[in-house]
């Protein structure tokens, strides 16, 4: 039997059997949380609590997906953080990266499982038979949520061995890798002129319609990566952000 | 003179009490053996049970959401403080003392404004009116606290 985190716990003592029954502003006041809307310009979302008592208020100018997990991280922080008060920035909430502090990685988790719990996640996923972007649409449409944290989950829940990178004009943004991928498989900083990516972030090539071959060494600098091959799907995600999924298909990397 | 159907119901509910008992005093391994030599299919009826368990946890649950929400929909309206009740200069004041009184929560918010381009006036007044809904806006400058 797998063990439920506490989010699906919650969900389940909620009666939680789909994902349109994720109604976050109810979940939050079985908490002890009334949830506000206003424009905010110092922080995305923040949290003050007094005793069992708190208020969250999230950015009403931001996208619904972006507020929804914005609230959804703040229960994280309710749930975990309580007699603190919280202001979380932008780049605080769903934002891979390590340096982020471990707080906020909570919050982020939390959150995750909230919108998208693994109970629920598994059986939308057995729908699906390939990891591709439409399928990270599908999924993200399904749990109202963005495609990047529906594809973080998806990795998570290690519905197939690939990593998850997020590139800018500077380089590498963050990334995240599914437990069955070896850890020395650590994506270069900067892209490399023979990744897809390379293409639509800096020539303006459209996304990339299905996963593609692609060597492993324009991916991974590391000794032998030039012997495998791996499949690559970029899409943009802003101006100046594209997103890749990389799956590796060939056993000798996972070995 | 005593109603024979009532003393009828009162020895039917003294044998369900003792097969109770009974059931709750043998072990899972004697209940197992028992259900097995009846020819049961033990397994069917343990997801049967869980599955009507669930359904009843899940049925509670929902009623649980469904209150939640409708209470948040009649709740009161939140606190409005008009800039025209404080000056920005006033607000921010009194943010800080509400803060100092709570270091904690100062240290946070301080850390917010440097990170970012600071707290507006919009958000300092939103700030004082959610302290004030928590019961955590100092009085005015000048008078004691209570």
């Amino acid at each position: 039997m797998i063990a439920l985190t506490a989010p699906e716990r919650l969900l389940q003592d909620l009666g939680v059997t789909d994902p349109d029954d994720i109604d976050l502003e109810a979940i939050a006041w079985t908490m002890g949380a009334e949830v506000r809307y206003r424009p905010l310009d110092g922080c995305e979302a923040r949290i003050l609590g007094r005793d069992d008592r708190a208020i969250i208020t999230v950015n009403q100018r931001s996208a619904p997906r972006r507020r929804r997990f914005s609230l959804a991280h703040e229960i994280g922080h309710w749930t975990h953080h309580r007699g603190r008060c919280l202001v979380c920035r932008a780049d605080d909430i769903n934002r891979g990266g390590e340096n982020r502090p471990v707080m906020e990685k909570t919050a982020d988790r939390y959150a995750a499982n909230l919108l998208m719990p693994p109970y629920i996640l598994r059986a939308a996923l057995c729908e699906h038979k390939r990891f591709t972007f439409q399928t990270v649409k599908a999924i993200a449409d399904r749990f109202n949520v963005s495609r990047s944290s529906a594809a973080i989950q998806m990795i998570e829940a290690r519905y197939a061995p690939a990593l998850l990178v997020c590139h800018g004009p500077q380089g590498r943004k963050w990334f995240c890798r599914s437990t069955d991928v070896p850890d020395h498989w650590f994506p270069q900083t900067d892209l490399d002129a023979a990744s897809f990516a390379f293409d639509i972030l800096f020539d303006g090539k459209p996304d990339c319609l299905s996963p593609r071959k692609v060597g492993a060494d324009a991916w991974f600098d590391r000794r032998g990566a030039d012997r495998y091959e791996l499949r690559e799907q970029t899409i943009r995600t802003d101006d100046d952000e594209v997103l890749t999924l990389l799956l590796i298909e060939d056993d000798h990397m996972l070995g | 003179m005593s109603d024979p159907t009532n003393k009828a119901q009162q020895a039917l509910d003294r044998l369900t009490e003792k097969l109770v008992e009974e059931v709750f005093l043998a072990s899972d391994a004697e209940i197992l053996a028992e259900a097995k030599e009846e020819g049961r299919d033990v397994a069917g009826d343990a997801a049967r049970s869980r599955a009507i368990f669930a359904k009843a946890v899940a049925a509670q649950g929902k009623r649980k959401m469904a209150a939640a929400r409708a209470a948040l929909n009649t709740r009161a309206a939140p606190t409005t403080l008009l800039p025209g009740r404080l000056t920005p200069e006033q607000a921010r004041a009194t943010l800080a003392r509400a803060l100092r009184a709570a270091p904690d929560a100062a240290t946070k918010l301080n850390m917010a404004a440097r990170k970012d381009k600071g707290l507006s006036d919009a958000d300092v007044y939103g700030i004082l009116e959610d302290l004030a809904d928590l019961g955590l806006l100092p009085p005015p400058d000048g008078s004691e606290a209570t």
